[in-house]
């Protein structure tokens, strides 16, 4: 799982274009919106893109975006769970 | 009415310039993303949406970070009278052809989200304005090269029909990282300049300066 959450730093540092940061910058139970990373709604939007292009998941309703999308662990035990399904 | 052009900046592949005069000599220029990015630094920018904005954007924001550093048309006028007016060739064609990239082929169609909110010419612009709560008239034009006349009568026109009290005039024009350029202009009425008392002597905002000011160095 941690070599999945660092794997999923590094994706996001890249596809967001958070070139201030570095993945050890990232707490990975840090809320990503708002908060945390401060991102927006085109980010998230990025991260729906991501999730599809690099691990081939879509998230089905908002409701569970809003889950999934929580924190990098959330994302992170999301493609867990459903990467080999 | 009498314009005057209170400050002006240049970047370009060869310049970075306010004034006419060089600053930031200390930075080795390389390709455009090292360059803006030292830019930003440089200038001390706290402001994380930089990073995600398109190349156009970057430039046309960091030539009005470097004009309005040590002009805060604020304190002299309401957010409401700062208009800004952009005018450039290429628009957002970069980034048109880079968002077309992500859904050009059907096997590999990703489209991006956050280059798509970069597909439009006016956009830096939104960039500026956001940037420094400026809430005056905005245009964006394209034309093929700056058109002095065209600019000079445009200009006094807002001015005159009290539009503006305040504007940032600029020509963004980002082709490649290779070739772009980005002039911002401030102008201001002569009579606001002279109720700050303010000793400098502005030049003339007039096709003749124009001229001088875009054509120079090409």
């Amino acid at each position: 799982m941690q070599e999945l959450i660092n794997k999923l730093k590094k994706e996001i540092i890249e596809q967001l274009n958070l070139q201030d940061l570095s993945p050890s910058d990232i707490d990975e139970n840090a809320p990503l919106f708002v908060e945390g990373l401060g991102l927006d709604s085109i980010d998230s939007l990025e991260l729906i893109v991501l999730l599809q292009r690099n691990y081939g998941l879509k998230i089905a309703k908002a409701e569970e975006g809003r889950e999934v999308f929580h924190s990098i662990k959330s994302m992170a035990e999301f493609i867990h769970k459903n990467q080999n399904k | 009415m009498k314009l005057k052009i209170s400050t002006y900046s240049h970047i370009s592949p060869s310049h970075i310039q306010v004034d006419g005069k060089d600053v930031l000599a200390t930075i080795p220029r390389s390709s455009f993303d090292e360059d803006t990015l030292a830019i930003y630094k440089s200038l001390g920018i706290d402001y994380p949406k930089f990073y995600k904005m398109d190349a156009p954007s970057k430039l046309g924001f960091l030539a009005s970070e470097l004009v309005l550093k040590s002009l805060d048309l604020k304190q002299y006028y309401k957010s409401e009278d700062i208009g800004v007016v952009l005018y450039g060739a290429s628009g957002s064609l970069d980034t048109d052809q880079k968002f077309q990239a992500t859904i050009g082929q059907p096997t590999d169609f990703f489209p991006s989200p956050a280059i798509f909110v970069y597909t439009l010419p006016n956009i830096v612009l939104g960039e500026i304005c956001i940037r420094n709560k400026f809430k005056g008239e905005n245009y964006s034009f394209a034309m093929e090269a700056p058109d002095s006349v065209e600019i000079c009568s445009f200009i006094q026109n807002i001015f005159e029909q009290e539009q503006v009290m305040a504007c940032l005039c600029t020509w963004t024009e980002f082709q490649n990282r290779d070739q772009y350029r980005s002039i911002m202009l401030v102008i201001e009425k002569e009579e606001c300049l002279q109720k700050r008392d303010m000793n400098e002597k502005f030049s003339n905002f007039e096709e003749e300066t124009l001229k001088q000011i875009f054509y120079k160095d090409l």
